[in-house]
């Protein structure tokens, strides 16, 4: 926005004039205004100065950095990244496989400890007495965890009376 | 569009694609010829050399990270500065919330100047005013809101135009105008006394 008396300060106008965002009657407007203008000619002179001394107080930073130093530091990283990301990318694809294996090998181990280990074959445990006759054999024996009595009869048969008997 | 516009474009594309590749060269060509750009503007933001470099590093590795995404909307520069500006911006925030901002440091280049043997360097006189130059900067930054120093940074360092500004923050072209004005205006404010004293 142009101001058509130079005389008059013109904040926004002195700004773009600051970008040099003005065209050519501007620019020729603007300095003959600051020229004539005391408070304006400062300010410009300000800012110039500070955007001058503010790049060279980034110079002196850039200067203070050692940046092929960096610039290793900043490739082996990538380096690292792209191998720990290869790593996990074959990670994951084998999952397909892990999981299906993982699942069928628990299951395989979950039913042969459920029927195997935690619940053996009822059978007894010790033969807690026996008592052998010419007839007939009493075996006493007790199960395991129920703790119950069992009595095992067996009747001899007569060898003599059977002569079929092999 | 001049020549060395259409080259850098068809430059950039090729380095896009060669990134996009994994090709370690074509990052490394990335790392050194951005390098000072991305220091520079988390410098102009943060103030702060070390963490400036860190920031440096983040984003190269982002970009790393994320080249497979970049669609190519916008160059490799602006997209290079969009991201320092986000990571920037995120530090100060970070900071912020844990008083380092207002901490004045005892580092020496950001205060006065330590003792250095070589001969060939200015006076201490000369030293000690730069330094000041430099703490006075400093301040008057500080002083601005964080959004207004970030765009004067991008315009004055880097010599942004507005609509490369506009991509590179994601704000409209007339916020630019409009804040680039007010951190001017705010600027003159706060150098009055400075120039006052001066005469």
């Amino acid at each position: 926005m142009t101001h058509p008396d130079s005389n008059v300060c013109d904040e926004m106008l002195l700004d773009r004039y600051l970008d040099g965002d003005v065209d050519a009657g501007e620019r020729v407007q603007m300095e003959a205004h600051i020229a004539a203008c005391r408070q304006c000619r400062r300010q410009v002179a300000a800012l110039e100065a500070f955007s001058q001394n503010l790049n060279d107080r980034v110079q002196h930073a850039v200067d203070s950095v050692d940046f092929v130093a960096l610039e290793k530091q900043v490739l082996n990283k990538a380096l690292r990244q792209y191998r720990s990301r290869g790593g996990l990318s074959r990670f994951v694809a084998s999952l397909k496989y892990i999981i299906p294996a993982t699942v069928t090998a628990g299951l395989l181990l979950f039913f042969t400890y459920s029927n195997y280990v935690l619940k053996p074959p009822p059978v007894p445990s010790a033969i807690i007495n026996s008592f052998t006759g010419s007839m007939s054999s009493v075996m006493i024996f007790e199960t395991p965890e129920t703790r119950q009595t069992i009595l095992w009869y067996t009747e001899e048969t007569d060898v003599e009376s059977e002569p079929n008997a092999v | 569009m001049s020549k060395t516009i259409q080259n850098r474009i068809v430059y950039d594309k090729e380095l896009i694609l060669r990134l996009q590749r994994g090709d370690e060269w074509a990052f490394q060509l990335m790392v050194r010829r951005f390098r000072t750009k991305i220091f520079s503007i988390a410098f102009g933001i943060t103030l702060d050399t070390e963490e400036s470099q860190d920031i440096m590093q983040e984003v190269f590795l982002q970009v790393y990270r994320t080249i497979g995404d970049f669609r190519g909307d916008a160059s490799l520069a602006t997209w290079l500065h969009r991201i320092t500006v986000n990571r920037s911006l995120n530090w100060k925030r970070r900071w912020a919330r844990r008083f380092k901002w207002l901490h004045v440091s005892t580092d020496s280049t950001d205060g006065l100047p330590a003792a250095e043997p070589e001969s060939d360097l200015p006076s201490p006189e000369i030293r000690v005013a730069n330094a000041q130059t430099r703490q006075q900067i400093d301040k008057a930054l500080k002083m601005l809101p964080e959004q207004a120093r970030t765009i004067f940074v991008l315009r004055e360092l880097e010599g942004l135009a507005y609509e490369e500004i506009a991509d590179a923050i994601g704000i409209k072209l007339g916020t630019v105008r409009s804040r680039l004005f007010h951190a001017r205006k705010r600027l003159k404010e706060i150098l009055q006394p400075l120039v006052e004293e001066e005469e």
